[in-house]
């Protein structure tokens, strides 16, 4: 099932690419490309559509068969949302869940409210679009009558209400896996403290503080439209009265309701003794406001800012709202690693000389707990095995991908899965000292040490705040002495005009409109500062298997021998391989099967024997299967010569007396990789592959794709090792990784992209996602970070000049509020039409 | 000229109901989550038909 794990669980379209009737050369279910001997089809709604893999069409037949078989025609509709945020993560999460629907892990999980219904949250990470939800609605109301089901999309959440007692949990999470997704029961634990529910409050006070803002402002700039002209062509001066008090009015409510957030900032910082970036705006906003109703209400000569001050609300508000919501937006929540295991455990315990089974989460596991493991499990804890022996696949945690065969009194690790097997574990290690919790560890770890792209910027405008402040108090000291009417006036207007709005508004709407700029060309920006690192970049590293190949081992050519045909080959070649979990096995799992095999015998790196209608087979390595069948010297001869010229691994099929054919197996580069790393190079630029997988294959691929330096064999820590040396010698590193086994070093790169089919744990430690699995994407994230970077210091120096110039002008009294304010608007504009420029 | 003293108090009314209206919309959730509702739509007919159909 391993090979069919990678494909399976993308219900929705992997890439935006896809909406038209699907191409012959994609996966129907999942939409992911189909190699070019892949033999699986099957009739939906009519029509024959072409499958990438058994699961791909089980899900699909699955909803055919279901009636829902609308959600295919749905889901092109909005294929505009399906971006492969979350896919698989290559482990098999079967019977993760097995033990839910035991009434103390279900107490865990489900709340009951005061009518009796009882509700049960899922994470869905496989939805992407409502056609989703759609489907999901449709699968759970099949399954009881008083289920009801609420679809949270952009949380990727379903909140699943039922009265039904007797209705089985982990039913309803079989239910949902059938249809291709990963649903993962939220505890109440984790729902009580519910940041997402904070993050909505607060957008909506947010949206209603800028509604007020915004409608203020059209209202006392018309008035104050009124009044400019008034002062040209003439006003009564009793409606000039009326304005200036209606005004005020609504100044009052934008100032009090949509700006406290300025003075509570501001009154935050000062009371921790900062200077921060509000403080100047609220004195900028109160010294527009308070003054002018001074002068509304007791004096009646002089000018009144109340436009100034609900423009500043307005603009600012709305600035912070764009640049939060892109932030929550982009975040992706934090996953931890040890979310990929089961979360209950039947065990084995002993206490006072009896076993007793009792069932445990893992990080409660202790010495000598015993459990029995089956194929398809993924191993709980570390431990040993005490009986039988099991063909495991580490990949996942050590990134080698060829599956190792363990025996009695081998030590095993948690997170790997058994493939094929039955075997009788101890508990090794207790939680704390399990290679996942260390490698959890590892990544808090790496991320503290990461050196925090410091906000420079903000730091500097703080400076820029108090040497402006000081600035003014000493001009209005002087004016004050020099002539005390326009004291006041002077110092608004140096407040106003030193406000700092262009300047802090520049790298946040660079930011924002980089992210942008990189969302068009399919890469998400999960980090912000990464952006200023980027530039910086001179060695890219590269995860090889699932970052510069596809992941997935594939057929690539197949030789046919006498009367033989391609797909009578590929036929027999699947039955025997169907028996087989080998990673090789997994390129034959693309064909569908119209033939068992039958005295399947399997020899142990070898390859296989097997009858097939009759006639028995082998398949396996040339040199084997050669010495096994009695063939003419011819077609001995043949076989050798194909095998000495290739370069990919060789599976040769052939009964006892004739050679049938010869598959050559390949882990597909990516098309970019090679044109991709010669961008890279060609900028100067070093590209080194750092990869878990054999040394051997790991050197060739670094010869295919022409990276510099290539390193093979290397455990978690140790990559993370090799960066950090590295990055003390002065390098800045990017790394473009995939596997959990990347998340390490993810976490010690400066910059780290992942790929969109990465594991969860490498994506959730990403500055930067991949989504459309393109790797020509890194050669334009770079260019994009350029032009940010170029952009956003255009700003930053027009707003420096800007404020300079102008705050001589204000204290020597040459420049009145309005001016200021004007001119202050007019330069944030500014800015923000140069940052438009990067999403160009 | 003196309209105006009507005119607009009368806009600041029409004011507060759009204000109210929008702060209405903003309890309510309307404004949420912006992207999936648009596709959500798509024929409710064949759906409750389908929903018919599986629950006998």
């Amino acid at each position: 099932m391993v090979g069919e794990a990678d494909c399976a669980k993308k219900t929705c379209c992997q890439t935006a690419k896809a909406v038209e009737e699907p191409a012959s050369e994609l996966c129907f279910q999942c939409r992911g490309q189909l190699s070019s001997y892949a033999r699986i089809s099957a009739v939906i709604d009519g029509q024959t559509r072409q499958f990438c893999c058994g699961s791909c069409k089980q899900t699909a037949t699955h909803i055919e068969r279901n009636h829902w078989s609308q959600f295919f025609a749905r889901r092109r509709n909005s294929a505009r949302l399906q971006q492969a945020l979350t896919t698989p993560t290559g482990a098999n999460p079967e019977g993760q869940w097995r033990l839910l629907d035991s009434p103390d892990v279900a107490a865990q999980y489900v709340s009951t409210s005061a009518d009796g219904s009882r509700e049960l949250w899922l994470d869905l990470p496989g939805m992407y679009c409502a056609s989703c939800a759609w489907l999901i609605e449709q699968a759970l109301s099949k399954m009881s009558a008083s289920i009801s089901t609420h679809i949270d999309v952009p949380r990727k959440q379903a909140l699943i209400t039922f009265q039904d007692p007797t209705l089985s949990l982990v039913a309803i999470v079989e239910a949902l896996e059938k249809l291709g997704y990963r649903p993962a029961p939220v505890s109440l634990q984790q729902q009580s403290p519910d940041s997402q529910h904070d993050a909505t409050v607060e957008r909506r006070q947010a949206l209603k503080r800028i509604a007020v803002a915004g409608l203020g402002m059209m209202q006392v700039m018309t008035y104050a439209v009124a009044m400019y002209f008034g002062n040209f062509q003439g006003i009564d001066p009793e409606f000039e009265r009326f304005f200036t008090l209606l005004s005020m009015l609504i100044a009052t409510l934008v100032v009090f309701y949509s700006g406290r957030m300025f003075f509570d900032n501001a009154w935050n910082d000062l009371r921790h003794g900062r200077m921060g970036m509000d403080v100047p705006i609220a004195l900028a906003i109160g010294g527009a406001y308070f003054p002018s109703v001074y002068q509304t209400l007791f004096r009646t000569d002089g000018h009144v800012y109340f436009d100034s001050a609900v423009m500043f609300i307005f603009f600012l508000s709305l600035g912070r709202f764009v640049e939060s919501t892109a932030r929550h937006a982009l975040t992706p929540a934090p996953i931890v690693v040890s979310k990929m295991l089961p979360q209950h455990i039947e065990v084995r315990r002993q206490s006072k000389g009896q076993w007793q089974p009792q069932i445990v989460n893992p990080q409660a596991i202790l010495i000598e707990d015993r459990a029995r493991l089956q194929g398809g499990e993924i191993v709980p804890f570390d431990a040993k095995i005490i009986a039988g022996s099991a063909l495991l696949d580490e990949s996942l945690l050590t990134g080698e991908s060829a599956a190792v065969q363990r025996h009695a009194g081998d030590h095993i690790l948690a997170g790997t899965q058994l493939l094929k097997g039955n075997i009788e574990v101890s508990a090794s290690t207790p939680w704390r000292n399990s290679w996942i919790a260390r490698i959890e560890r590892m990544l808090r770890h790496g991320g503290q040490t990461d050196p925090q792209a410091s906000d420079t910027l903000q730091e500097a405008a703080r400076h820029f705040v108090a040497a402006v402040l000081i600035i003014t108090l000493i001009t209005g000291l002087i004016w004050w002495v020099i002539e005390p009417d326009r004291v006041f006036q002077i110092v608004l207007a140096m407040l106003v005009a030193s406000c700092p709005c262009a300047f802090s508004l520049a790298a946040p709407l660079g930011v924002t409109a980089a992210s942008q700029a990189m969302r068009t060309k399919g890469i998400l920006m999960c980090n912000f500062a990464a952006l200023n690192k980027l530039p910086e970049v001179n060695l890219w590293c590269f995860d090889k298997t699932g970052t510069l190949s596809k992941g997935s081992p594939s057929i690539a050519k197949v030789d046919v021998f006498g009367s033989w045909t391609t797909d009578q080959a590929l036929a027999i070649g699947s039955a025997l391989e169907e028996n087989s979990e080998h990673v090789i096995a997994r390129a034959f799992h693309a064909i569908d099967r119209h033939y068992d095999a039958d005295a399947v015998q399997q020899f142990d790196g070898q390859g296989l024997s097997g009858r097939v209608a009759g006639e028995r087979y082998f398949l396996g390595k040339p040199e084997w299967v050669i010495g096994q069948c009695d063939w003419r010297l011819t077609d001995q001869s043949r076989v050798r010569q194909l095998v000495s010229d290739r370069e990919d691994t060789i599976v040769v099929l052939g009964s006892p007396t004739h050679a049938v054919a010869v598959f050559q197996i390949r882990d597909d580069l990516r098309v970019q990789a090679a044109p991709t790393i010669a961008d890279l190079v060609g900028r100067k630029q070093q590209v080194m592959i750092l990869s878990g997988d054999q040394p051997a294959n790991v050197t060739a691929v670094a010869a295919a794709v022409g990276a510099d330096q290539a390193q093979g064999g290397l455990l978690p820590q140790q990559k993370q090792e090799i960066v950090r040396r590295l990055q003390k010698t002065g390098a800045v590193v990017a790394m473009v990784g995939d596997g959990v086994n990347d998340a390490p070093v993810m976490s010690q790169a400066d910059v780290s992209i992942a790929m969109s089919g990465g594991s969860e744990l490498s994506k959730s430690q990403a500055d930067f996602i991949i989504l459309n699995e393109r790797l020509s994407g890194l050669n334009k994230l770079q260019a994009i970070a350029n032009k940010t970077k170029a952009i956003t210091n255009q700003n930053l120096r027009w707003a420096l000049t800007y404020n300079v110039i102008v705050l001589p002008l204000a204290a020597a009294g040459f420049l009145q509020p309005w001016i200021a304010a004007l001119g202050m608007s007019l330069s944030s504009l500014l800015v923000v039409s140069n940052a438009l420029r990067i999403a160009r | 000229m003196e309209i105006i003293y009507i005119l607009i108090p009368l806009s600041l009314v029409l004011l507060g109901v759009a204000l109210w209206a929008f702060f209405w919309a903003v309890r309510n959730g309307q404004f949420d989550d912006l992207e999936s509702p648009a596709s959500e739509i798509l024929e409710p007919e064949s759906n409750s038909e389908n929903t018919a159909h599986d629950c006998d």
